[in-house]
């Protein structure tokens, strides 16, 4: 327990959702982070392995073994990841739920037919004088179907699907924007995403996000580098302008064309300054598109919205990544739609 | 295969260029053209929920024709056979075309200009060997050492080539430190893997160099 550790003047607590429509909204960067005397720091664990508690009861279709068995097998994904170093460690049952400022991360069922459209909710207990997590309770929302049948089940979520994404907001990561939506009277209906942490969930019955991509896996492993992968990897970095000035809010992808890999981030500064980390060597294609795949507040919150008005624009050269370091700075222009 | 045969031809000429003994030098500096080298086409793929990709925009890469220079360095083995080993430079352009955006960005094409160093190694047979005019066929490996834009990023990269050629000897003095002197045309196909190609697969380009040679 580290409720010892814990300065509850300096505590805050934030919250990451996981929706099947329209995002509610909530706060959260591609690193989660909060403000410190405003600059963003970001949330991070500094001690591991984190250790996580398992609510000792279930839902029907999902017993407390078969539930806390698709949290190891997700969790263990997170683990694997050869460029990241953070561990988790599964440290019981628990009669607690999720939500409760314990000092335990708990990761349980909640009934919350209110929240309609939330599948899984992320809570954070955080030291915003370091940005160190102190707690992280995830909770699924037991007024949807689940499942744990490994070739998933129709009509249900699949549990490790959404607990592969619920486990990046709990090791600090926040929404990705590597995905293509339809919008639907009923919200949206994501067409394709390549990335385990973006904001909107396939329908019931799927299980095809079971596997970490590599725009999840730049993001564990920027937050929690492991040794020597700084030296191995490096970085795009650039602005987005329109009209001659910064665009905020743009997602910038960085294509690989050897690899075939998608990895993102986005211009949040007035600037439109951005930079993406966590790129093999090489050269890349470069792309900046609107927020316009999800609501925007599913990325981050912010009083001054995003620019969406502009055309997806590649930017004019291949941009060269070099081992362990930076393209240096390009400039995207992008125009008006 | 083919050049086994050739090479086998080439040494049962018989005659003799006194200009051409074993031990001599022939060093040469050539202006080369190579062609284009196609790469793979590679789409930027998302995943949908039945697992199939979705494709974000295609791509389609090539290395683009470039004129080079280069030096050639050839030791006399015997009248028929040199061994040479070549240095080539040269910036061609590695394009990739995007096309096909499913927001309808404008197809565009992007590009780097790559700083290209090929070092080759080759045995050279002469077919004649009696004539002012000597056609001659040639094979050998070579390395490639290529910089990416900006001086970053250094890539390698392997290549095998096959060709021939004429040599045509402008002037020839056994008794000269300057054994001789003249032109070579050579055209060749260069096989060639990694150093910027986005794969692994051995790629087939044209090449044509133009040299003039000296005899020591």
């Amino acid at each position: 327990m580290r409720a010892g550790m814990r300065r509850p003047s300096l505590c805050v607590v934030l919250t990451v959702v996981l929706v099947i429509a329209q995002a509610a909204p909530a706060r959260a960067y591609l690193k989660l982070g909060v403000p410190v005397n405003g600059k963003p720091i970001e949330l991070m664990w500094k001690e591991t392995p984190v250790r996580y508690y398992v609510t000792d009861h279930g839902v029907p279709n999902v017993d407390p073994n078969q539930f806390q068995g698709a949290l190891s097998r997700a969790f263990a994904k997170w683990q694997a990841v050869p460029t990241a170093s953070i561990t988790y460690q599964f440290a019981g049952f628990t009669g607690g739920m999720p939500g409760e400022d314990d000092g335990w991360s708990t990761i349980g069922f909640l009934d919350e037919p209110d929240l309609d459209r939330v599948l899984a909710s992320t809570s954070f207990l955080v030291d915003v004088a370091t940005g160190e997590l102190l707690e992280s309770d995830i909770f699924f929302n037991a007024a949807f179907q689940w499942s744990t049948v490994a070739s998933g089940q129709a009509e249900h979520f699949d549990l490790e699907t959404i607990a592969l994404h619920e486990i990046g907001h709990l090791s600090g990561l926040g929404h990705s924007a590597l995905g293509e939506t339809t919008l639907l009277e009923a919200g949206r209906r994501v067409t394709a995403t390549e990335a385990v942490m973006f904001p909107i969930a396939f329908p019931a019955g799927t299980t095809s996000n079971r596997t970490l991509q590599p725009d999840d896996i730049a993001g564990i492993s920027d937050i929690y580098p492991d040794a020597g992968v700084n030296e191995k990897t490096g970085s795009v970095s650039g602005t987005v302008t329109k009209n001659g000035v910064g665009l905020f809010g743009s997602h910038v992808v960085a294509f690989n064309p050897t690899t075939g890999t998608l990895i993102g981030n986005f211009a949040l500064t007035e600037s439109g300054a951005f930079s993406i980390a966590g790129l093999s060597p090489g050269a890349y294609v470069i792309r900046a598109e609107p927020l316009d795949d999800a609501d925007v507040d599913s990325f981050f919150d912010r009083e001054v919205p995003p620019d969406l008005d502009f055309r997806v624009t590649f930017y004019k050269k291949l941009v060269v990544v070099p081992r362990g370091g930076d393209s240096g700075s390009i400039q995207i222009t992008v125009v008006k739609k | 295969m083919v050049l086994v045969c050739v090479l086998l031809h080439a040494a049962r000429v018989q005659g003799q260029t006194p200009a051409s003994l074993p031990g001599h030098i022939e060093v040469a500096i050539a202006g080369e053209w190579s062609g284009a080298l196609s790469f793979s086409s590679l789409d930027a793929l998302e995943t949908d929920r039945n697992g199939q990709p979705y494709r974000l925009f295609a791509t389609e890469s090539e290395l683009r024709p470039t004129l080079g220079v280069g030096a050639k360095l050839g030791i006399v083995l015997t009248n028929r056979f040199q061994i040479e080993t070549a240095l080539s430079f040269s910036s061609p352009e590695l394009v990739v075309s995007i096309a096909s955006d499913v927001e309808n960005a404008e197809d565009v094409s992007i590009a780097e200009t790559i700083r290209q160093l090929h070092v080759q190694v080759g045995l050279v047979a002469n077919l004649t060997a009696s004539s002012r005019n000597i056609p001659f066929v040639t094979a050998g490996a070579g390395y490639l050492r290529e910089l990416h834009e900006g001086q970053t990023l250094a890539v390698d990269g392997r290549s095998l080539f096959l060709g021939g050629g004429l040599k045509h000897v402008l002037k020839s003095d056994p008794d000269s430190s300057l054994k001789g002197a003249g032109v070579r045309v050579d055209g060749r196909v260069v096989l060639r893997r990694e150093g910027v190609a986005f794969d692994d697969s051995w790629r087939l380009a044209p090449g044509l160099s133009a040299a003039l040679f000296l005899r020591f």
